[in-house]
């Protein structure tokens, strides 16, 4: 420990630290007790099973199906594409195609892969038991693999969406993309963001309340300070892109007119909210795979990572300076000079972080004694791959340039070189480098070998010719091509470096199958890793939990293994009888309390089958069985919920050398309490960007856009509203008195719905229509965003009343009020910025 | 919540600067706007987050050196973002400016 000490962040007195490792032999029995407490499944507890150990490999696992079905598809295309005026596809079939491609490549492969990762890795390398919403991990997994098994089946049937990934109107107008194919993509993509976003919200808490005490942010392992970063960008991009689905949505099914220009509507909208959330997109794919590849780079040199916090600055930039590129993806669409020039610097820009942590690379590589085994030859061919990436990159962020490449296979090689070199290489690197720690048996070197070089070789034999093809004037997602025009060389040289490519993903298939056996023993560390994930373990992770006093523990920390297995750290039996883990506090990581973890049960699955259902029964029109599909949904989410907020009998116990902590918490210190802010983030940037779309639909129009007049109603609902969040604040102060606090509660709730009931009242009123012009659709589409807020709020009013009539209110357990009270607050604030914006905006005419 | 600003405050300024010389030639489509009353937002947008920044970089800096090691990675972090972020905001600004020759 340093003489000079920063003041403790919680009040924990650190120098209760050195008493670790204990002394002694534990008592007999602990090791028995873990293992029955985290025992694996049997049965049908595959399917409810919720350690991440488990649904960590079910995650990559479905990720990885998801990969090689777009791959297949990828090889159909380039059949198609091999000679000209191919007839192995239709048009129509080729556009649902390559649309098909695009969207499972990145929707349902490349985000889930790397959130899988992170579910897998993560408490191994923060040294925690578990996440701490081990079920929320189980939900986000299993509504991704319905809906996304839903969605690619659809292809099957013709009816896979063909409008391209980005998914333009008026292209996917009703008028132009009749039938439900296009409604497939919007409503599937919605779902599965969702549950992107709830694995974000589990890895934000995970890595800031859930390490090893004395992991303090400059020890955090590089890959969890990419994760952190990775779910902070999901947090605030990923809700533009929910927003802009609804939206597009509701224009084709109600004929609310967002995006049609006869009726105010403007189609460029579209695009501002799709590359808000797209252009992120790419480094929030290529963050985790940086640092995956950060922290391979220094195993398989065996030195450290050279510049570590450069790096860590390089992820923070990168998740910054990424939200203001996004209008890169426009600069034909007649944007204002000095705003392209803005974007077109910013975007420059953006390959500075990314050129800090490619040169990190390099000179750990060159510091250290590099092997050139499996993981060693991806993260080398990663970097050559996204470095030649990146350089076209930059090349496409000069306009002039852009103007010439747009649309063409320039582009289409650019992104692959991007995203294969950014991410696909680092994930194979990953997954043969941390397969030892899941499997009992590590992947074959000799195997991998060929599996990397028919990759590396398939990849430019692929794509490098399309950078060709395209400045011959290739326009991308052409169904075929003409001859004589010296594409077809290119072309069938492509088509044959993805034969190539795909014949290294078979050989990784059978690597696969012949040596992964995961559930059992690890296979040891045979990279000789410096972190906590290669210390000793078993389902319930590491047997005690270390001081973590350096960034690489394994390697730096004497005898570490031996006396984490021995028990003599944190958390060395299971004080509370449960499952449990360390909560610990954002910065220095000081202990604050345990967290009690649930048992497998299948209310998760449940609620995922049925949210599914919701969304692929709402697409086929069925809308009766939708809303049933709703409705059990829900009543699985409250069944699941009415498990939490149980104080144990032990108010405090033993974490380890006579240290005691408390059993239950609320407030910030909590994880929950966590989750519903980042949710609240979530829902804020949502608001965020329909205020957006307000002001730019606006600002389009030529004619004025009224607001209601008559004040009073206006200010009986500012006044609702701020009753709300006085009403919610004073349940919280009343919790000595349960039914009083759940009487002002319940209050609360009622207060948003009036508010909200009036507000919408008044525009009826004021005579204005939704499908009539674009400030009546996005005036009754933020309503019935707050229509929807409203109705969870009621729901959780009738939650209260249900637990006070069991019981469940009271001082005792403050956490589940708290957290209703800043929803119902949150709802209010919007209900507020409802009320304010379209009448400000009525005062400034455009 | 000190501990996160000192971090993340150069990158925010850089963003927000960001976000000011876009929504400044927006305004100008928006309802047209004399070509002084524009430079002059985009000027004072720019010398303000500019100014900002670099109070960041010094205040951090020299925090760093005072810091037991857990916080001197914090507000060299700080430090070195907000002197990226000063290098950002005057090339961001070049555009607007460049456009005026």
């Amino acid at each position: 420990m340093s003489a000079v000490e920063e003041p403790s962040e919680t009040g924990f007195d650190r120098t209760l630290y050195d008493r670790f490792p204990t002394k002694g032999r534990r008592p007999k029995g602990e090791v028995e007790a873990l293992e029955e407490i985290w025992c694996g499944p049997k049965g049908w507890q595959w399917i409810t099973v919720i350690n991440n150990n488990y649904v960590g490999v079910y995650y990559v696992g479905a990720a990885m199906l998801f990969f090689v079905l777009a791959g297949v598809l990828a090889l159909v295309m380039r059949t198609q594409l091999a000679l000209p005026l191919q007839g192995v596809l239709s048009q129509e079939t080729y556009n649902q195609v390559f649309t098909m491609h695009g969207t499972v490549m990145m929707f349902l492969f490349a985000v889930p892969a790397v959130e899988a990762l992170g579910v897998l890795l993560l408490p191994q390398m923060l040294g925690a038991r578990d996440l701490p919403f081990p079920r929320l991990s189980a939900y986000a997994f299993w509504a991704y693999l319905i809906g996304g098994l839903a969605f690619f089946c659809s292809i099957f049937f013709g009816l896979a969406p063909d409008g391209g990934w980005f998914m333009y109107p008026p292209l996917t107008s009703t008028t132009y993309s009749p039938g439900i194919n296009a409604d497939f993509w919007l409503l599937g993509i919605g779902f599965i963001e969702i549950s992107a976003i709830a694995g974000a919200i589990e890895i934000i808490v995970g890595v800031l309340k859930t390490r090893a005490p004395g992991m303090s942010l400059d020890k955090l392992p590089i890959f969890a300070w990419a994760m952190l970063v990775f779910a902070g960008m999901i947090i605030i991009a990923f809700p533009s892109v929910i927003l802009a689905t609804t939206l597009l949505e509701l224009e084709r099914a109600l004929n609310w007119p967002f995006f049609d220009a006869a009726r105010g509507g403007d189609p460029m909208l579209w695009q501002h909210l799709f590359w808000f959330f797209g252009h992120p997109e790419v480094y929030i794919i290529f963050l985790p795979a940086a640092g995956a590849m950060s922290t391979m780079v220094a195993a398989v040199s065996q030195t450290k990572l050279v510049g570590h916090w450069m790096v860590v600055l390089a992820f923070l930039a990168t998740g910054f300076i990424s939200f203001g590129v996004w209008a890169h993806h426009m600069f034909t669409t007649g944007m204002p000079g000095t705003a392209i020039g803005v974007f077109s610097a910013a975007s420059m820009a953006v390959s500075l972080p990314a050129g800090v942590q490619v040169f990190s690379w390099i000179a750990t590589v060159a510091s250290g004694k590099m092997k050139f085994n499996t993981p060693g030859l991806f993260v080398l061919g990663s970097l050559l791959i996204f470095v030649m990436g990146g350089l076209t990159g930059v090349m496409a962020a000069m306009v002039p340039f852009d103007w010439q490449a747009h649309d063409t296979y320039f582009i289409v090689a650019h992104l692959h070189y991007v995203l294969i070199g950014g991410m696909v290489f680092p994930l194979f690197a990953a997954i043969y480098y941390w397969t030892p720690m899941s499997s009992s048996r590590p992947l074959s070197e000799h195997l991998g070998r060929w599996v990397f070089w028919l990759m590396f070789a398939g990849m430019h034999l692929a794509f490098l010719p399309m950078h060709l093809s395209g400045l011959m004037g290739m326009p991308r997602r052409v169904w075929t091509y003409a001859p004589g025009r010296d594409l077809e060389i290119p072309n069938l040289i492509s088509t044959v470096g993805a034969f190539l490519f795909a014949v290294g993903v078979l050989v990784w298939i059978i690597d696969m199958c012949r040596n992964f056996r995961p559930f059992g023993a690890s296979a040891g560390n045979p990279y000789n890793g410096g972190g906590l994930e290669w210390l000793p373990s078993e389902l319930y992770s590491i047997r005690s939990i270390p001081v973590v006093t350096s960034l690489y523990p394994v390697w730096d920390q004497k005898n570490l293994a031996r006396d984490v297995v021995a028990g003599r750290y944190f958390l060395p039996g299971a004080p509370t009888g449960g499952r449990e883990t360390l909560v610990t506090s954002p910065l220095n990581a000081e202990p604050q309390h345990l967290l009690p973890m649930p048992k497998p049960s299948g209310w998760h699955v449940w609620a995922a089958v049925f949210t599914a259902g919701f969304f692929l029964l709402l697409t086929i029109q069925a809308y009766a069985a939708s809303v049933i599909s709703a409705v059990l949904a829900i009543v699985c989410v409250i069944r699941w919920c009415w498990f939490l907020d149980h104080p144990l009998p032990q108010a405090k116990v033993d974490v380890g050398a006579g240290i005691q902590l408390k059993t239950y918490d609320s407030g910030p210190t909590s994880t929950g309490w966590w989750a519903m802010v980042i949710t609240l983030v979530v829902a804020g940037m949502v608001l965020a960007m329909s205020v957006f779309s307000y002001v730019f639909l606006w600002s389009r129009s030529t004619a004025p856009w009224p607001a209601p007049v008559n004040l009073l109603p206006a200010l009986t609902t500012g006044g609702l509203n701020l009753a709300a969040i006085a009403l919610a604040w004073l349940a919280n102060r009343m919790m000595k008195r349960p039914l009083l606090a759940t009487l002002l509660m319940v209050l609360a709730g009622a207060a948003v719905a009036a508010a909200w009931g009036l507000d919408l009242n008044g525009w009826r009123e004021a005579g204005l229509k939704a499908s009539m012009s674009a400030q009546g659709a996005i005036v009754y589409a933020m309503h019935a965003w707050q229509g929807f807020f409203v109705g969870v709020s009621a729901l959780m009013a009738l939650y209260v009343v249900l637990r006070w009539a069991f019981g469940y209110v009271g001082s005792d357990r403050p956490a589940t009020m708290q957290l209703i009270g800043l929803f119902l607050a949150y709802v209010a604030a919007q209900g507020l910025v409802l009320l304010c914006l379209p009448r400000l905006l009525a005062l400034a005419a455009p | 919540m000190s501990g996160w600003s000192t971090m993340l405050g150069g990158l925010a300024i850089w963003l927000l600067h960001f976000g000011l010389v876009y929504a400044v030639p927006s305004l100008d489509a928006i309802r047209a706007m004399k070509p002084q009353t524009l430079h002059t937002l985009h000027d004072v947008s720019t010398a303000s987050c500019f100014g900002m920044a670099l109070v960041l970089v010094i205040g951090c800096w020299r925090g760093a050196a005072q810091a037991p090691p857990e916080k001197a990675f914090r507000e060299r972090l700080g430090s070195l973002g907000a002197a990226v972020a000063a290098v950002a905001i005057l090339f961001q600004a070049a555009p607007d400016w460049i456009g005026r020759i």
